[in-house]
């Protein structure tokens, strides 16, 4: 029953391997730039063209093992060249070496089918291969680019890693068993038997993978969803409570008043005036300063306030807060609840309290509306994209803050930024009116 | 040199307020000029807009800071004021006159440092810079707050200038080159813009002194981006 069977030729493979990676980097955040890129490329391809050229030879059993390392060759050079944790960078070389191995398998089987095992003219071999390796990978590299993720990360964890390293080596495994032996309940009999059924397993194999990163995408942009709805309802529910406990402050607030009008009364004019001007320092916090022209501003400065003077904070605050007024209450609350939440969690771990400061302006600038919160900040800001790096334990959560803040800001049509100025991180927000 | 008014009419923080300047002085390592007043008229009568940063107590007795500091913006749009207060629910108006920063008292050495540190960088970064553009009758200098946007076209390149329109031979390339460093942008269609002259934005326009710019959407988040960063350095 044995036909010859022609092997893809291993120059062929690389090239697949190397087309796949390529596919992979050109939408991952990229480590290196310009010519280094370009340079890696190139020693990428000849060094996994040269290793499988080399190991063509090898006896069978040693051909799994070849297998792995040119796997791991791939990972490095995906590794190496995009930003990204190894985890990712393992479930990535998975998903191309399948892409490869299916693209190279169908390949072959058009090549075979079109010469029948004669020796065709080099310049027609090249040009169906370039045909077909060109129109496939700018498919994949389309059907890719959906789904990537435009900035943060794709969240790949252990789980995700090996379900898709047990996927690939089982499609692996299957597309090839009729090449290691016809023996068995699984191999094909024909030469164009066992190429369809490899080419078959590897495309079921590479629209699985596809399905599961589809899959993976969707939880994760439903977490960051519900995370920031969470956050929305939080500054939401917040200022609700902190409206009323204001409210009642007010209402003490004037019953105070009251009582030191009476208190003047008192016979003693030192001790009185002593006792009255401690009155009126003790309260003069606690009067909410209705006086920005935005009472949902007003209020979420009030009780922030209060936050920040328990915490020993020093908050000060300019603004013109009837520029905020064709917003939603719900986008207020996101925008300041967040920025002056994350701030205040950073002031608090300052250790002196007279550095703890933070600073906020709202003002008009031109045709646009300009929000800044400054505050105080020891060490260097490291961006990632265009969010600080965590430094809270919960990576997974991190970002959400500023994120509802973008997405706040994002429906009138403005941008925010962060930056470092000295010792001081900002975060500005500019609206045009 | 720095040169800082101080308007405060309690002795006693006027001292303190002295004291530390003098120390911020040795800390800044540039001479800092001081003069103090004692109340908000006496300062507005003398002003010839002599000073570079106000440091104004907001309540004071035939005049308050904030009607001071009106009748100084009349006069002089420049200067820096830094109102200092213990009563922050007035100082939250100072976006009316341009003061976006105040120091609560009691002051904080610290507190008022760093304020002071960043009102002197930005008002740093608001020095004007010069630029020099090559006409057919030799060259010409220009500060850079002069030039409201630059168009290419071909090998020319026409200048938008507050003196009218200047046209000159060269390449968006050479011209980038040039700016780098300054606040223009590069907008679509070879444009170059003084971030310092943005007025508006309306869906993808730009409106610089008056003439709508073409922004695409693809340009505009990063357009707006390079604006923010860009009054965040110097707005007062």
């Amino acid at each position: 029953m044995n036909t010859i069977l022609p092997e893809i030729p291993r120059l062929y493979t690389a090239l697949a391997e190397w087309l796949a990676c390529i596919v992979y980097i050109s939408q991952l955040k990229k480590q290196l730039k310009g010519w280094g890129l370009i340079a890696f490329s190139g020693g990428f391809l000849i060094v996994q063209s040269l290793f499988l050229m080399l190991t063509k030879d090898l006896p069978i059993y040693l051909w799994i093992p070849c297998m792995v390392v040119a796997i791991g060759i791939m990972f490095y050079f995906i590794y190496t060249s995009c930003n990204i944790s190894a985890q990712e960078a393992g479930y990535f070389s998975v998903r191309a070496f399948v892409a490869a191995e299916f693209i190279a398998s169908l390949e072959w089987q058009v090549h075979v089918f079109t010469w029948q095992g004669k020796q065709a003219p080099i310049w027609q071999e090249t040009i169906l291969l370039l045909t077909i390796y060109g129109i496939a990978f700018l498919l994949i590299w389309l059907l890719e680019k959906r789904h990537i993720p435009e900035e943060g990360k794709l969240n790949i964890r252990h789980r995700e890693l090996w379900s898709t390293v047990f996927i690939g080596a089982a499609v692996f495994g299957i597309s090839n068993l009729s090449f290691v032996s016809t023996q068995t309940p699984f191999s094909g009999q024909y030469a164009q038997e066992i190429m369809n059924i490899r080419t078959l397993v590897d495309l079921g194999g590479f629209a699985i993978l596809y399905a599961y990163h589809i899959q993976l995408n969707e939880l994760r942009i439903r977490h960051e969803l519900k995370a920031m709805q969470n956050i929305l309802q939080h500054q939401y529910s917040q200022y609700q409570q902190s409206k009323e406990s204001i409210e009642l402050i007010n209402y003490k607030y004037h019953d105070l008043k009251n009582q030191i009008i009476a208190l003047r009364a008192e016979e003693d004019a030192d001790k009185r005036n002593a006792y009255l001007k401690k009155m009126e320092d003790e309260i003069k916090f606690f009067e909410a300063q209705n006086k920005t022209g935005n009472h949902v501003l007003d209020t979420l400065l009030a009780s922030k306030n209060m936050f920040c003077i328990k915490n020993g904070i020093t908050l000060t605050c300019v603004a013109d807060g009837s520029l905020l007024n064709h917003m939603d209450v719900i986008d207020i609350c996101t925008i300041f609840g967040n920025a002056l939440d994350n701030a205040i969690e950073y002031e608090q771990r300052v250790e002196e309290a007279e550095k703890r400061l933070i600073h906020v302006s709202v003002f008009a600038q031109k045709g646009f509306i300009m929000i800044r919160f400054e505050n105080y900040f020891e060490g260097e800001l490291e961006l990632e994209g265009d969010l600080p790096v965590t430094t809270k334990p919960d990576t997974l959560n991190h970002g959400y803050g500023l994120k509802s803040i973008r997405y706040a800001v994002e429906k009138y049509g403005g941008v925010v930024n962060v930056g470092q100025q000295d010792n001081w991180f900002e975060l500005k927000v500019l609206i045009p009116m | 040199m720095i040169r800082i008014a101080i308007v405060e009419d309690e002795s006693h923080y006027k001292e303190q307020l002295m004291e530390f300047l003098q120390k911020f002085e040795q800390e800044l390592g540039e001479h800092i000029d001081i003069e103090t007043y004692s109340d908000g008229d006496e300062f507005v009568e003398d002003y010839k807009a002599q000073f570079d940063i106000i440091l104004m107590d907001v309540q004071m007795r035939f005049m308050d800071g904030m009607s001071a500091a009106e009748e100084i913006r009349k006069m002089d749009s420049e200067v820096v004021i830094i109102f200092i207060t213990n009563m922050a629910q007035y100082a939250i108006k100072g976006y009316a006159v341009d003061a976006l920063d105040y120091i609560l008292k009691p002051i904080s050495y610290f507190q008022f440092s760093q304020r002071l540190h960043r009102a002197i960088e930005r008002m740093k970064r608001r020095e004007e810079h010069y630029f020099t553009i090559k006409v057919k009758s030799g060259v010409k200098r220009f500060q850079i707050s002069d030039i409201y946007y630059i168009e290419s076209q071909g090998h020319k390149l026409i200048f938008s200038t507050k003196v009218g329109v200047i046209e000159t031979s060269g390449t968006m390339k050479e011209l980038e080159e040039q700016l780098a460093g300054y606040h223009f942008f590069r907008g679509n269609k070879g444009y170059f813009i003084n971030l310092e002259h943005v007025e508006g934005m309306h869906d993808t326009f730009a409106l610089v002194k008056g003439q709508e710019l073409l922004i695409s959407r693809s340009k505009r988040k990063a357009f707006m981006e390079a604006l923010s960063t860009y009054w965040g350095e110097v707005i007062k």
